[in-house]
């Protein structure tokens, strides 16, 4: 695969948010304020080019019947160690989103893309994916999270956008795009929006999970 | 679909790590061992920072706190200087400890110290809305002028939604009417229950009462509160913290907090 | 309890109004009958993990919980995420074997949902919530039933609404995940009138 596609793709034709459905919970929870969002998106993109690197790095190593449990052990000590950066460097940002970056770990799109693609591939095609993926995951929560809290707030990055009723304005915040709901329309119109005429693959689903059976008896199947 | 190839060829890839339980054990051993150093190193590198950025919130929230509420200010101005002290009380008697030196005493690990705290049980309150462990000392700052006590700077935290709300709770010399409530940290979800943070919603504090006429304690954020001193609004839509904020002041000024420390100032009979 | 336990299902529901188990929800959630299977083994993982990692934490990892050997000072609380996923994956693995042995029926109807179990966030989630809001043992317990039965209570629902969706006339990009989105999105707000906000 070459580079250009492995970048390409993952951003409107195989996005991790809404052709995958893989990363939901965060693009859900943590888009109520931008500058929230772009941590979470800044700290994801790192233990997914990290964890798809290394992991790539050992596939040769890695016995079939325990490469779930090695590949969670390295991406959660990923997690962590991002984890303490934050909060060592960005205390109050941390505060915030504290459950949420713990919750990386089991962020399927991490677990998804080491398993379906850095398992077989380079390093360096799984770098290329691993970019390719975050920019995709990074646009939607984006997009996402804008709208919220311009919608929610009346501010962008927490800076004041629309001059509130309150303050004097015309702009009577819609408490409604801050609250849980509004994070599911917002994506399911965006998946509308980003394929108008196709009807949506149901079995693009199924393929993207299947990869991860493991028989218990030790091999792996379909 | 390309997937199908990627999925063949990590079935093959795959094969050529032997499978049998040597290389299983060997692997995984490895791999975890490599990651607790890993993660060890680290937590150990930048403990020290964040441990220095929390104690420098939570000092620099005292200073913010006086510049942020005017009367606070020009009352430290007009006063004498070294005129804000810091006192560790004992919450069970009310009276200052004398064993232990304030400058020395962290509340948050005494906490957890069962030699420095006790547990709170259903007998004491309902659970829901109380910590879990109180500190058998707590540290207070007065404001005095000419000896004569001016105001209180309580410090108190309680369970919000999903997080811990630690908070300054301002005290007039009455030591009921309520200067001013300062939210410091909090982990609420962003947008809905970090609204306890706005100066908005904070200034609805300023001149509450915490006692009534009888002397009972009164205060508390209910949903549409009215125009009396002794009730406060929840924010809409953020009902659960703003409880979180109430049950958090009620128990601090009630029995089981600073209750006895300030039945005793009021009093007259400090100890 | 029985509010922390009504609470966990209806108000803070961990599907509907902490979003957490999305992808699993969201992917098995077209036929009722895998969605009734995955909610069962879900509610069984919870109850069994959540309840081992309190005692885990804190008479291991918090601060102070090793006062008992001395070791007073150490806090060891950022083990707490591996330690947590480690508990989950060995309980879904020995679910799995079970399973596989006595009901083997719905092991193979579940596929390959099941070792998924082990990355949802649901179960990873109610674990750190637990930790957050430092519950004792018994709340443990309700809070970890609790949250199984809401989460399967709502993937239940999903399904058997996407079942019906499948007769319906809906514009060709909505179909299928859009649509799943949408439907999600009314139901969460359903629940969010049983919550009383936060």
């Amino acid at each position: 695969m070459n580079t250009a596609s492995l970048l390409s793709r993952p951003l409107l034709r195989d996005n991790p948010v809404t052709v995958q459905i893989l990363g939901i919970c965060s693009a859900l929870a943590v888009t109520t304020s931008l500058i929230t969002a772009l941590t979470l998106c800044a700290a994801l993109s790192i233990v997914l080019c990290c964890s798809s690197m290394i992991i790539s790095a050992l596939r040769q190593h890695i016995p079939a019947s325990t490469r779930l449990i090695i590949q969670i052990t390295i991406i959660a000590s990923l997690v962590i160690v991002v984890d303490l950066l934050l909060k060592a460097y960005l205390f109050d940002i941390s505060q915030q989103l504290s459950v949420f970056v713990s919750l990386i770990v089991t962020n399927c799109l991490v677990l998804g893309r080491a398993e379906a693609f850095a398992m077989q591939h380079t390093v360096r095609e799984s770098l290329m994916d691993a970019v390719g993926n975050s920019v995709g995951y990074s646009a939607v929560l984006i997009i996402v999270a804008s709208i919220r809290e311009l919608l929610g707030s009346g501010s962008l990055l927490g800076e004041p956008v629309f001059t509130r009723a309150s303050e004097g304005g015309w702009f009577e915040p819609l408490d409604f795009m801050l609250k849980a709901p509004s994070a599911f329309f917002i994506i399911g119109l965006l998946v509308w929006a980003v394929c108008p005429r196709k009807r949506v693959d149901e079995h693009s689903k199924t393929k993207h999970t299947t990869s991860l059976v493991i028989n218990p008896h030790g091999a792996s199947h379909e | 679909m390309a997937d199908t190839d990627n999925r063949q060829h990590s079935l093959e890839s795959s094969r050529l790590a032997p499978d049998g339980a040597l290389q299983n054990v060997l692997m995984t051993s490895l791999v975890a061992l490599v990651s607790a150093l890993f993660v060890s190193t680290a937590a150990v590198l930048l403990q020290p920072r964040y441990a220095a950025q929390q104690s420098a919130l939570r000092q620099a929230s005292m200073a913010n706190l006086i510049e942020s509420i005017p009367s606070l200010s020009s009352l430290v101005l007009a006063s004498d200087a070294d005129s804000l002290q810091t006192q560790l009380i004992d919450l069970d008697s009310g009276c200052r400890a004398t064993e232990v030196s304030a400058a020395e005493f962290d509340a948050r690990t005494a906490e957890n110290d069962p030699e420095q705290s006790r547990a709170l049980t259903t007998e004491d309150g309902d659970a829901q809305a109380m910590l879990k462990r109180r500190s058998d000392l707590e540290k207070v700052h007065l404001l005095f002028d000419k000896e004569q006590l001016q105001m209180a700077i309580l410090p108190v935290h309680g369970p919000g939604y999903q997080s811990t709300l630690y908070a300054w709770l301002v005290l007039d010399k009455d030591l009921s009417s309520i200067i001013a409530l300062s939210v410091t940290e909090h982990a609420e979800t962003p947008g809905i229950g970090s609204r306890v943070e706005d100066p908005a919603w904070q200034r609805q504090w300023t001149d509450k009462q915490l006692l009534d006429e009888s002397g009972e304690l009164v205060i508390r954020v209910v949903k549409n509160a009215d125009d009396t001193p002794y009730q406060v609004d929840a924010i809409s839509g953020a009902t659960r913290t703003s409880l979180g904020v109430s049950n958090m002041v009620r128990f601090w000024t009630g029995p089981l907090g600073f209750g006895p420390f300030l039945e005793l100032q009021r009093r007259g009979e400090p100890c | 309890m029985t509010e922390l336990f009504l609470t966990s299902v209806f108000g803070d529901n961990i599907a509907l109004a902490f979003f957490l188990g999305m992808c699993t929800f969201l992917a098995v959630s077209r036929r009722v009958a895998t969605a009734v299977g995955l909610g069962m083994c879900m509610m069984l993982v919870m109850f069994i993990t959540v309840p081992f990692n309190q005692i885990v934490f804190t008479r291991l990892l918090k601060p102070g919980a090793l006062h008992g050997i001395g070791l007073g000072e150490l806090d060891v609380s950022f083990l707490m995420l591996v330690c947590a996923i480690g508990t989950i994956a060995a309980t879904v693995q020995i679910l799995e074997m079970l399973l596989y042995r006595f009901v083997p029926d719905l092991f193979e109807a579940l596929g390959v949902f099941l070792p998924l179990l082990t990355v949802n966030c649901a179960i990873l989630g109610a674990s750190l919530f637990m930790v957050e809001r430092q519950y004792g043992f018994v709340e443990s317990v309700v809070y970890a039933g609790g949250s199984g039965v809401g989460w399967a209570m709502a993937i239940i629902m999903l399904a058997a609404i996407r079942e019906r969706l499948t007769f319906s006339r809906i514009p060709p990009g909505l179909q299928g995940l859009g649509m799943a989105f949408i439907v999600t999105g009314l139901l969460s707000m359903g629940f969010a009138t049983l919550s009383t906000g936060g």
